[in-house]
């Protein structure tokens, strides 16, 4: 693993209410929560930890903003969630669902360069603002529109990965991978339970296993993934800090509070072509080998993967090498990935149980790599190995950023 | 291909007409609908609701619509796919107060006022202006088709296709074929409801078909119930306690009163009158209808009707019925046993060809959810 030129810390995290339909107070008919007191939200519960809030720099991520909310221009939010960011430099940034990723990179990148010493990062995300049917063609974007839309599916991303779903099927075989998902639903459900904020914490079904093996429907939704297998359509906003050893200090905040970010691996992929295999995220494969470059899986002990359908959390784990090709679905279902096991993987639910407001997702998933390496994840769990992963993604496999980092003490 | 509606902007005219809208979107064939109603000025309300509905339709049937249109390259998102499928339905819609616009009109479905002589001089005048060809549905719920065939001089062309309330969401049709019926007629409503989704139950050509049939029986029980119970307790409060039971006893989504009122007295008077009932709602169309406080049921129609327990709780309910012993109670075995003699007399005097086709319709037009012979037959 190559060192940084000097050691980088993410600090004072905090999430807001992942809001969509499978919280109980939501009701399409009434008006829902505007982005601003996403911001707002979130600004206050970073800046509740930092004794002084004297940020260099912020950067904000958000996908669609200016379609969901006719809202560009984003970075002048910063100044408006934090004040102390007022006559600083802001920037916003755009990478798919890999958004949070991106723009937790891009404030690595700042302070590695000595440039800043504390950055603050925000991504969030609205998408409820329209119905989802016509959200579809929003997230499209994430795509390549003028080369895919057209020839898509209604439900545009659920129907990309039904694709990689109906190959990963054909190759390794539908039940054993259909049980591999819905085990993979069942963990993201019972693992936001304990996260308040959770998209998914209300939810008290018991069978959760038998409701996940729902057959598809291709007429009504889609072929080869049914409506459990898919990440709800998500608000919400998450923040975080990233900072020298200097800027820790400056802000007021303990070392001992942080968790530090040790690595980071990018790969961007040619988004006008098709994966030349629909059962591997190839793209992932290449920015998690950088990531890990130096360092021995098993001394990872926390994985955060993304999500955003259960098949891709499978492809994930395939990816970032933690199974064979074909063999993820066995992994998921011998429980080695729940909290308290060998591999405890998306903690506070991941896309398919906390949610996934597209730009905020990356940011929300250094939250709990920080919650979890500090003591203070809500479910109790402290990795007793060094090290854990993230893995952020854009669109089918393009966009994509791995971050590990390091517990400190 | 052009179809019509006449009557177009009552309630159960524009649910016709976006049913048809529906039928016509779906085939291949350039078409048009024209609706037709004296109330020129409601139809600005009838364009934006089959607008929104059609729209809401679109929305549903996404998939089928992407497949539709995937050789266009101009309808890329689903908003645009589903602007293009408004739009173009919007369209082939034509509105008109005048009957002779229905001129080359292969089907016509009439939907005006439940009065003979209005229909028989609507018939005449469009078999002025129409073919011979021409097929006609009424939605006539009580008047016989084969008396406005002949009366009209339709020779058979004229079917009785009677939806029930609203016609877009309502699964039941009945279909009344009159004797001498053109067989075009009758494959043609069976093949348009069958398209439309619909369950159809075949009602014999008698006043009232089943569903009035019973309907009518029940009306002139109950104003006979309020008489009786008006004797000891106030107008006011028999009215309000008839429909209390019915409603919470009986296990429905209204009670029997306060249907009268939704499908509307004069409407009920002109149909027992038609069916030869003699029934007196002058007294009960002037009370203030109330809830009585009746011992409180723990389940109720509209929680049981997508139970899938429903039949052990339906069952659990008439067994507590049975356990109270009052005048509710009573009242409430009275008009089972009213409602079981009904169903036997429908299929009896020839107006339904099986009881269960008369269970039929009281479960898919009436929404009851059990039948009256199981529930007493567990009574016993």
């Amino acid at each position: 693993m190559k060192k940084f030129l000097r050691p980088i810390y993410a600090a004072a995290g905090y999430t807001t209410i992942f809001f969509g339909p499978g919280r109980r107070e939501f009701n399409p008919k009434n008006p829902m929560p505007s982005f601003e007191s996403y911001l707002k939200d979130v600004g206050r519960g970073v800046m509740a930890q930092i004794p002084n809030p004297d940020f260099d720099e912020g950067v904000i991520g958000s996908f669609m903003s200016a379609r969901f909310l006719n809202q560009a221009n984003l970075p002048g939010f910063l100044p408006y969630l934090c004040s102390g960011l007022e006559g600083r430099p802001c920037t916003g940034i755009e990478g798919a669902c890999g958004t949070g990723g991106r723009a937790i990179a891009t404030a690595v990148k700042t302070v590695l360069s000595g440039l800043s010493e504390s950055v603050l990062v925000i991504g969030f995300e609205i998408q409820n603002s329209v119905k989802p049917l016509y959200g579809a063609d929003i997230l499209a974007g994430a795509a390549y529109y003028n080369g895919e839309r057209k020839k898509g599916l209604a439900h545009f991303f659920p129907g990309i990965f039904a694709q990689r779903a109906g190959a990963y099927f054909k190759k390794y075989g539908e039940e054993r991978t259909r049980k591999g998902m819905a085990a993979w639903y069942e963990q993201c459900i019972q693992n936001a339970r304990y996260y308040p904020h959770a998209q998914e914490y209300h939810n008290q079904v018991e069978d959760l296993f038998s409701l996940a093996m729902t057959p598809p429907n291709p007429s009504a939704f889609l072929p080869y993934l049914n409506l459990y297998d898919c990440s709800k359509v998500s608000d919400g906003a998450a923040g975080i800090v990233i900072a020298s050893e200097e800027g820790l200090k400056r802000l007021g905040l303990e070392k001992k509070e942080s968790v530090e970010v040790v690595a980071m691996g990018a790969a961007e992929s040619d988004i006008t072509l098709s994966p030349l295999d629909l059962t591997r995220l190839t793209n992932s494969e290449i920015a998690i080998e950088k990531a890990l470059k130096g360092l021995d899986r098993a001394q990872i002990g926390h994985l955060e993967l993304h999500d955003c359908f259960s098949i891709t959390g499978l492809l994930g784990l395939e990816a970032a090498g933690f199974a064979k090709q074909g063999e993820a679905a066995d992994l998921v279902r011998s429980g080695a990935l729940r909290v308290g096991a060998e591999l405890p993987t998306n903690i506070s639910g991941g896309l398919g149980g906390y949610g996934h407001p597209t730009g905020a997702t990356g940011v929300r998933q250094l939250v709990d790599l920080w919650a979890q390496g500090i003591g203070r994840a809500l479910n109790g769990f402290e990795t007793k190995k060094e090290f854990s992963l993230m893995v952020s993604m854009g669109g089918n496999d393009k966009t994509v950023t791995a971050i590990v980092t390091r517990r400190n003490g | 291909m052009k179809w019509a509606v006449v009557g177009a902007c009552g309630k159960m005219g524009r649910g016709i007409a976006l049913l048809a809208l529906e039928l016509l979107n779906d085939q291949k064939e350039p078409f048009s609908l024209l609706l037709v109603d004296q109330n020129e000025e409601e139809f600005p309300s009838l364009r934006r609701y089959l607008r929104n509905e059609i729209e809401r339709l679109g929305e549903k049937k996404i998939n089928f619509l992407r497949e539709k249109y995937a050789s266009n390259p101009a309808l890329i998102s689903n908003k645009e796919v589903i602007e293009e499928y408004v739009s173009s339905s919007m369209n082939s819609i034509y509105f008109s107060t005048l009957v002779q616009s229905c001129a080359k009109s292969q089907i016509i479905f009439e939907a005006i006022v439940e009065d003979l002589e209005a229909k028989i001089a609507l018939f005449k005048e469009l078999d002025q202006v129409c073919t011979k060809e021409t097929l006609y549905f009424s939605n006539t719920s009580s008047i016989p088709l084969r008396k406005m065939n002949e009366l009209s001089s339709l020779q058979g062309r004229l079917i009785g296709l009677h939806f029930y309330n609203p016609p877009p969401i309502q699964k039941l049709v009945e279909i009344i074929l009159p004797i001498g019926v053109d067989s075009r007629a009758a494959s043609m409503a069976k093949q348009l409801c069958q398209k439309m989704k619909k369950e159809i139950v075949y009602s014999n050509d008698v006043p009232g078909f089943i569903g009035n049939g019973y309907f009518i029986a029940e009306i002139a029980f109950s104003c006979k119930k309020v008489d009786q119970l008006s004797r000891k307790m106030s107008l006011e409060d028999s009215v309000s306690f008839v429909d209390t039971v019915t409603r919470e006893y009986l296990l429905r989504p209204m009670g029997i009163i306060q249907l009268m009122e939704y499908v509307g007295i004069d409407v009920c008077k002109r149909i027992a009158h038609l069916m030869g009932y003699e029934i007196f709602l002058e007294k009960i169309e002037k009370v203030q209808r109330k809830d009585y406080p009746l011992k409180k049921a723990s389940f109720h129609w509209k929680e049981l009707l997508a139970d899938p327990q429903r039949q052990e709780k339906v069952a659990a309910h008439f067994r507590w019925v049975q356990t109270l012993q009052d005048e509710a109670a009573c009242l409430t075995w009275e008009y089972l046993r009213h409602l079981k003699e009904t169903a036997e007399k429908l299929c009896k005097n020839k107006v339904a060809h099986s009881v269960e086709d008369v269970y039929k319709v009281l479960e898919l037009g009436f929404h009851h959810l059990y039948k009256a012979s199981d529930i007493l037959e567990m009574k016993k």
